[in-house]
């Protein structure tokens, strides 16, 4: 999952990047408010994590701008402030969450997890599709009650296609929230992947679509 | 051995001074009045001598002839202090009384006069009858009249014996009445909360209790300021140290979980360089709250120039480690009046800030110089600027400019602008050489 990172302090914005990718997340870094403006218009993100004192345009302005802009991406704003009003400014902002500094790393992954979990619509912690069971939070994948050792890159993107499951994926899009500025993927990346995912789990899992891109079908029997 | 203070207490003191003067008002009347009395008592026994003189002539006159020595009976115990005497011829005692002595009441034959008889003064008063054959001399022994003025005077004193505890007494209930709005505004404040600062009521206070109240309430709201000052500050500091300690946490968790040495290093260098920028924000913050409280007492004259090659020397490491050229321009020694280690912290802060924020093999110029009736204190560097619109900003605690790398604690030019304000001097910003970096100047006053 690509996570927008929006941290004008070089040492935590450091930490939380190295963090998040340490918990499986593609992680883009931005300093200023501006930028994160320009990322968030051109880039999807499963969702943001947003500093609210920021240079040149502050993170409350760039909630309104986003939410102004109909974009319903999920937004944790990171705040040195914790009186009851700040937090109450930020959620009517705008935001679904908030963490207070210094957080928890884990807490603030777990955080994103459920953030992007009810993006999709998902109550459950755990995703099941068919066969299938993946637990974002330990990075384990069971394929007919018996786990399945993936990369952590296989590991994302299945957890993509689950989120998605019935809807087809384009390679672009895979990309583009497998992997954050800096890694970009060769260009059979995505479908070197879904060769291993197919090795590994079933080769009738993951279709392709033609021209299109990929699926994981919905269980028939849901 | 304690040292012990007696209070002045308005209420004795008021007590002593009006029953004083109570006293010398009445003293004065009465030194008066006696004196008049006295006057009048002397006048009116006088009075009596003369016309019981002219009684005795008028009935000398008729019995003349019947007059031989002798002696009027004692008919009152008081007529021993009164006598007569009757002189034939001035020379022969014809008639007097039983209290009167053989020799004359006086050697005056007309008239009043003071006189002794057997030691004691009498007042006697002489005259001849119309055929001036008899001296009439009737006296009287002036102990009647000291008496009588001793009962005057001591009828006088006595209500005042009465009165004076009274009056006291009503002084001190009138006084402390009097005091009892002060009484009450000791109490407002004696029962205040400590963090109750707000105004007390002068509505119903007396004109001389009222500059005391608005002093109060004058001194309770700029202690209210301090203190929400105090507070906010507190409030920002805490706020402040919270991204370093996040960026401790998080580097360290990532230290933990990291899967290859490399990822590990980097995370811990990054912890300890977490841990330097806090300690770095924590300084900053005990320097600036060690400043608020301080008022600077007259400082001594400081070699601006001697200070300004100590803290260079101190910060050159730093430069040299940063590829930076740190250059003081050539001048004398120059003197302004402040405190060393103040202006020590003020140049560190300025310089370091110049260091920190140039790129690597810029310059870094300061320059100590005397222009006018100043002394000023510059530092240039080849940075970023600070954009004109935010000149004013970067006063305000905590302020960063934006988009810059370095991550100071947002305090060093505070300080500067503390420290400057205590020495009274300029701190100006503008841009550095030919309208790149930043030229900070500090303009000092001196008098010669």
């Amino acid at each position: 999952m690509r996570i927008l990172l929006v941290e004008d302090d070089s040492l935590l914005g450091d930490g939380i990047q190295a963090g998040l990718m340490q918990s499986g997340f593609a992680v883009d870094w931005v300093r200023d408010g501006a930028q994160a403006d320009v990322a968030l218009q051109t880039e999807t993100y499963a969702a943001v994590v947003l500093d609210l004192g920021l240079p040149k345009l502050s993170g409350l302005e760039l909630l309104r701008r986003v939410r102004a802009r109909n974009n319903a991406v999920p937004v944790l704003i990171l705040t040195a402030r914790d009186a009851v009003e700040d937090r109450i400014q930020g959620l009517d902002s705008g935001a679904d969450d908030y963490a207070v500094k210094p957080f928890d790393l884990h807490e603030l992954a777990a955080r994103l997890r459920a953030l992007t979990r009810r993006g999709h619509g998902e109550a459950a912690a755990v995703l099941r599709v068919d066969a299938l069971e993946l637990h974002p939070a330990e990075h384990r994948v069971l394929f007919r009650n018996q786990p399945v050792d993936l990369s952590a890159r296989e590991f994302s993107l299945l957890h993509e296609l689950m989120l998605n499951a019935g809807r087809v994926l384009s390679r672009e899009q895979l990309e583009q929230r497998l992997y954050a500025w800096g890694e970009e993927p060769g260009s059979n990346a995505i479908e070197v992947h879904v060769h291993h995912l197919r090795r590994k789990l079933a080769p009738e899992l993951v279709h392709t679509i033609r021209g299109v891109g990929y699926m994981l079908p919905r269980a028939t029997h849901d | 051995m304690t040292e012990r203070r007696i209070r002045h207490s308005i209420k004795r003191r008021l007590l002593v001074v009006l029953l004083l003067v109570t006293l010398l008002a009445w003293g004065v009347a009465l030194v008066f009045s006696y004196r008049d009395t006295r006057h009048e008592l002397d006048e009116l026994l006088d009075g009596h001598l003369a016309q019981s003189a002219s009684l005795l002539i008028a009935q000398v006159g008729h019995e003349a002839d019947d007059l031989d020595t002798e002696r009027a009976p004692q008919l009152h115990r008081y007529s021993r202090n009164v006598a007569f005497q009757v002189w034939e011829q001035g020379r022969k005692l014809v008639l007097h009384s039983a209290s009167a002595p053989n020799t004359p009441l006086s050697s005056k034959h007309e008239g009043f006069s003071n006189s002794r008889v057997d030691g004691k003064p009498w007042r006697v008063f002489s005259a001849w009858d119309d055929s001036r054959r008899f001296l009439i001399q009737i006296g009287e022994r002036r102990k009647v009249r000291e008496e009588l003025a001793e009962d005057i005077a001591e009828n006088l004193l006595r209500p005042l014996l009465f009165t004076l505890p009274v009056l006291g007494l009503l002084i001190w209930f009138g006084v402390a009445r009097g005091l009892r709005p002060l009484q009450t505004l000791s109490g407002q404040v004696a029962q205040r909360r400590a963090d109750n600062l707000a105004a007390l009521e002068d509505g119903v206070v007396p004109v001389e209790v009222l500059p005391l109240v608005q002093g109060l309430n004058h001194l309770f709201a700029r202690l209210r300021d301090s203190l929400d000052k105090e507070r906010r500050f507190t409030a920002d500091a805490a706020h402040e140290l919270r991204t370093p300690l996040a960026a401790i946490m998080t580097q360290a968790q990532v230290a933990r979980a990291a899967a290859s040495d490399a990822t590990r290093r980097h995370a811990l260098d990054n912890v300890v360089l977490g841990c330097n920028r806090a300690a770095h924000l924590v300084d900053q913050l005990l320097t600036l709250a060690r400043l608020e409280p301080q008022q600077l007492q007259s400082g001594e004259p400081c070699d601006l120039r001697a200070l300004a090659v100590d803290v260079i020397s101190e910060l050159a490491p730093l430069a040299v480690q940063k590829n930076i050229e740190l250059q003081l321009a050539e001048g004398d020694a120059l003197r302004a009046p402040g405190v060393a280690t103040l202006l020590g912290i003020l140049m560190r802060n300025l310089i370091d800030n110049a260091i920190r924020y140039s790129p690597p093999g810029s310059r870094v110029q300061v320059a100590v110089a005397r222009r006018a009736d100043s002394a000023v204190f510059a530092v240039v560097d080849q940075g970023p600027g600070i954009p004109a619109e935010a000149r004013e900003l970067v006063w305000e605690r905590f302020y960063r400019v934006l988009g810059s790398e370095q991550t100071g604690s947002g305090l060093g030019l505070s300080i500067v602008k503390r420290i400057a304000d205590l020495h009274h001097a300029n701190v100006t910003l503008a841009p550095g050489e030919h309208g790149k970096g930043l030229r900070v100047e500090v303009t000092f006053p001196v008098r010669d």
